[in-house]
């Protein structure tokens, strides 16, 4: 890449300025006043809104069902991303296409058509409900309905690594006398691995953060279906901002930390696939 | 085309962003895995359980409730359907709520977006990756924090919330809230998109649109918005897709007054929690069908992005056709300057086009320029010539105003032009990858310098078909840069840069991404072109041979300096030191010191008169080497022939002086050779015609 002067391509102060004044007005100065109004309580003040047996439960749900339905998309996301790399089947273009589907559909509607199929009368609901198996207004519904949300990631960073991955080094796996299975184990899983870290990570990030389509499927029952977010819509519809802004400051910390950490996997990962 | 690395992809990124154009270039390499390498092929069995399972999933969690959804929506018949959306006054409402605050949020972002990208994709300055990464953070944010952070500073309880009250302005539980809660969420989704975009594309295009002459706005209108216009739409689809779902966000700052500030997406909930599901499943379709759209536009434009790529890649990998050989044009121009006036200056001589004075140029702690001074004669033609990082390609640039010195003064026919811009500056460069206009056929690329000078259209036509005859590529102007083959664009490239009939033309590495044969016509034919126009000019190589045969002056470059400049037959037959002499060409190299005035080397030969403690070295070419079967006086070296190779105009001789431990290389006529008959094993002694003593200032 040339190295680009300032001179010679116009535009550099317009577009500075002009990024920082946006970045600022829509997000940094927003950001800082939610931490300003947390602040306007004392530490123990914020540790009583933060941290009782309530806030507690929801942040359990909300992390637990993210992580089972991160883990289920590295699951379903390896195979999808494999099937639609390695295979030819009818319809192929259409599967991939969809794939992206949970992303474009807005939330609102992914939790109302989830909390209708698994109901007693829904389409899915028929058969599972017999069978004790509750799909909607539980700790499962919000589990699945996540997955949902969760599908693209992992699919989206594994295939373009399973794409560029060098057919030679499969070969040589062959040549030296392992099977398909050991070759998968040894030479195509470890290569993949980083992508698949990355994938859940930003699965499980996306789970924490969702809220449009847990209300429709959970139920919303404190202690038990009750997700982080709901908390602090619950405090703004009593007018207690500040108590919304604290635990809005731990949603805050742990998703800031998991974009951190997410990049950081990301470098790792950079590095291994170099 | 280089990705930088610097360019930290952070992985927030919406896995449609990362299906995007991102993963153009790694797409291209699908096919070659497809073609079924037995290695990778799985017993059928398994095939057909792993693509069944893949299936079922998807079917479960995406297709059974895509067609839930419509057929929830449609089973009570089309009237009901219809009714329930735009029967119901409060759903329209919502409908148009939408509708009006989703275009508002998405052009927010497309204007922010495309000054992101600008900034992050063009420039570099401190604080750059940080921004970069700031870009992503409302990824990273709960839309119901997104959402509060707007109540907290415009709510009646916020830090704005008196003053707007006593001004009666309604930011939160209306319509503004809304749109400033939808463009938080839906922020970075234009700027992700274009920045790897606009990375991978490179600035060279938009370097060349300046140094033609187009001004800020002709050329994003002109170069870049082409460029990168499927890249942004695809943006604005993602993001309009986002602005009208967002629920969490909205849900917050919209107080749910019905028929007043209930979006599509809280509209949906609404009809839920009333238990009007027909109502709620109608609006839920609408939003359904948005992203089955947006589906359609995102696969639709993926494949054009990866066909542009496809070309692009295949741009910078092919190579001239064999059909295509270029002889010097007839000249039918109109010399950039008035003929009358060149040709007095070829006579005299004395007038410089160029000429710089003291450059330097740093990149961090790499010196490119050292206090670089050069004049370059009016109507000559000069070559840069140097190793790679030798800053003969800086220098250029920076003559050409791309790059700026950190200190040193240039001018243009005596006219102080370092503080003048490259637009300002009439240059033709070309680029070393020709840094053509790929939206624009071969006629529009000519004609860009001479539309962005506001020429006439008769005189654009005019010109640009005189600069097509010129360049042997008349009744082309309709191809597109892609049709053409390697050399060709070399001469597209040349025309546009005589366009608008520049003071100076500049090519940097103009041959190099050639192959041989082409390069060898090629440089004939910008010899005998430049004979016929005259117009100062200055090119960059790396390659001795193109430097002596097309040019005028050879100004060798090394470290930053330049080492020696002169006439080509001067510097070829009076190296002025080591490195010039080595550079230049096969040589021989002795070591050895001197004492009382001569050098004691394996050859003995007079030296210079040099300190007595120093090491010299000497240089002798192959051909001022001489053979014979017998010894003549003492100034000869006993050697044994290793090996003869007769295929050539010169016999190429390597012997073994065994004494000395040296290996010498020998050019010899095919006459001596007929005389001579070596071959490997015979002993023969070899003679100097002319040997050059440096002082070891310089190590190879």
């Amino acid at each position: 890449m040339i190295d680009v002067n300032r001179r010679v391509l116009p535009g550099f102060r317009l577009s500075l300025g002009y990024t920082m004044f946006y970045l600022s007005a829509l997000v940094l100065i927003p950001l800082t006043a939610c931490f300003l109004k947390a602040a306007s309580l004392s530490l123990d003040e914020i540790w009583a809104v933060v941290w009782t047996p309530r806030t507690r439960a929801a942040y359990a749900l909300t992390i637990g069902a993210s992580l089972i339905a991160a883990a289920l998309n590295v699951v379903l996301g390896v195979l999808v991303a494999w099937v639609l790399v390695r295979y030819q089947f009818p319809l192929k273009r259409l599967v991939d296409a969809l794939v992206d589907f949970p992303f474009a559909l807005p939330t609102a509607v992914a939790g109302l058509v989830y909390s209708s199929l698994y109901v007693k009368s829904g389409w899915l609901g028929q058969f599972l409900v017999p069978l004790g198996i509750q799909g909607s207004y539980s700790r499962l519904a919000i589990v699945l309905v996540l997955t949902f949300i969760g599908l693209p990631f992992v699919v989206r960073t594994v295939q373009p690594i399973l794409e560029d991955f060098e057919a030679e080094v499969e070969e040589a796996a062959a040549c030296l006398g392992a099977t398909r299975g050991q070759t998968f184990v040894r030479v195509i899983a470890p290569t993949l691995l980083p992508a698949i870290v990355t994938g859940f990570a930003l699965a499980f990030a996306r789970g924490l953060g969702e809220y449009g389509s847990v209300v429709f499927v959970s139920g919303n029952m404190p202690y038990k279906t009750e997700i982080a977010p709901v908390l602090i819509v619950a405090a703004l519809e009593e007018f207690r901002y500040r108590e919304a802004a604290a635990i809005a400051l731990v949603l805050l910390t742990i998703s800031l930390s998991m974009l951190v950490l997410i990049n950081l996997l990301e470098r790792w990962s950079k590095r291994h696939v170099a | 085309m280089s990705l930088d690395a610097n360019v930290v992809q952070t992985p927030l990124l919406s896995p449609l962003t990362k299906g995007g154009s991102q993963r153009g270039p790694s797409l291209l390499a699908k096919g070659g895995h497809e073609g079924g390498r037995r290695a990778q092929e799985d017993p059928w069995a398994i095939r057909w359980l792993l693509i069944a399972a893949a299936i079922m999933a998807m079917s479960l969690l995406v297709v059974i409730p895509l067609v839930n959804v419509f057929y929830e929506a449609l089973r009570r018949g089309p009237q009901v359907y219809w009714h329930s959306l735009f029967g119901d006054p409060d759903t329209l409402s919502a409908i148009l709520l939408t509708l009006r605050v989703a275009p508002v949020a998405v052009f927010l972002n497309l204007v922010f977006g495309v000054s992101a990208a600008w900034l992050i994709a063009r420039f570099r300055f401190p604080g750059r990756t940080l921004l970069t990464a700031l870009i992503d953070l409302p990824f990273a944010v709960s839309p119901v924090v997104a959402g509060l952070i707007f109540v907290l500073i415009f709510g009646l309880q916020g830090f704005l919330g008196p003053w707007l009250r006593e001004h009666d302005i309604k930011i939160i539980f209306a319509t503004p809230g809304l749109i400033l809660a939808t463009s938080f969420v839906t922020f970075p989704f234009v700027a992700r998109e274009l920045i790897p975009l606009m990375e991978a594309i490179g600035a060279e295009e938009e370097s060349a649109a300046v140094s033609l002459g187009a001004r800020a706005w002709h050329m994003f209108r002109r170069v870049t918005l082409p460029n990168v216009k499927w890249g942004l739409l695809y943006g604005v689809i993602l993001c309009n897709a986002r602005a009208m779902g967002e629920f969490g966000a909205v849900y917050v700052v919209s107080g749910h007054i019905t028929g007043q500030t209930d979006t599509m997406p809280l509209r949906v909930e609404k009809l839920f929690q009333e238990y009007n599901m027909p109502g709620a499943f109608a609006v839920a379709s609408l939003l359904s069908s948005l992203a089955l759209v947006t589906l359609a536009v995102k696969t639709a434009l993926e494949w054009q992005t990866r066909r542009e790529l496809e070309s692009r890649l295949r741009d910078s990998s092919s190579d001239e056709a064999p059909t295509a050989r270029p002889t010097a044009g007839r000249l039918h121009l109109v010399s950039p300057n008035d003929a009358g006036e060149n040709t007095r200056h070829i006579e005299e001589g004395s007038r410089v086009g160029i000429s710089v004075q003291h450059l330097t140029k740093r990149f961090g702690n790499f010196v490119a320029l050292d206090n670089v001074s050069l004049d370059v004669p009016h109507g000559s033609l000069v070559a840069l010539l140097g190793p790679s990082g030798s800053g003969k390609t800086t220098l250029l640039r920076i003559i050409a105003g791309l790059d700026t010195p950190d200190a040193g003064v240039i001018q243009y026919e005596e006219e102080d032009a370092t503080h003048r811009s490259a637009r300002d500056r009439n240059v033709g460069f070309v680029f070393q990858h020709y840094a053509l206009f790929r939206h624009m056929n071969v006629f529009e690329n000519v004609a860009f310098g001479l539309r962005v000078r506001r020429w006439p259209e008769a005189k654009i036509q005019e010109r640009v078909h005189e600069l097509l005859r010129l360049v042997q590529l008349n009744g082309m102007g309709r191809q597109a840069p892609s049709q053409l083959s390697g050399g060709q664009r070399q001469r597209v490239a040349l025309a546009r840069a005589l366009a608008a009939q520049p003071k100076v033309l500049l090519l940097d590495e103009p041959f190099g991404a050639l192959d041989a044969k082409v390069r060898q016509e090629l440089r004939q034919w910008l010899r005998k072109l430049h004979d016929e126009i005259h117009v100062t000019s200055v090119f960059v190589t790396h390659d001795q041979e193109e430097a002596f045969e097309v040019s005028d002056r050879v100004v060798v470059m090394n470290r930053g300096r330049i080492e020696q400049e002169g006439s080509p037959e001067h510097v070829f037959d009076h190296p002025a030191n080591a490195f010039v002499m080595d550079f230049l060409g096969n040589v021989n190299v002795f070591h050895g010191r001197v004492a009382e005035g001569f050098a004691q080397l394996g050859l003995a030969q007079p030296g210079s008169a040099h300190d007595p403690s120093k090491p010299v070295t000497a240089y002798v070419r192959p051909h001022e080497l001489e053979l014979d079967r017998l010894p003549r006086g003492n100034s000869s070296l006993k050697a044994e022939v290793v090996r003869v190779n007769a295929a050539g105009a010169a016999v190429k001789v390597e012997a073994t002086a065994k004494d000395f431990g040296v290996t010498v290389n020998v050019e010899i006529s095919q006459d001596q050779h007929a005389r001579l008959k070596l071959k490997p094993g015979d002993n023969v002694f070899v003679f100097p015609r002319r040997v050059r003593v440096f002082v070891q200032d310089y190590s190879i």
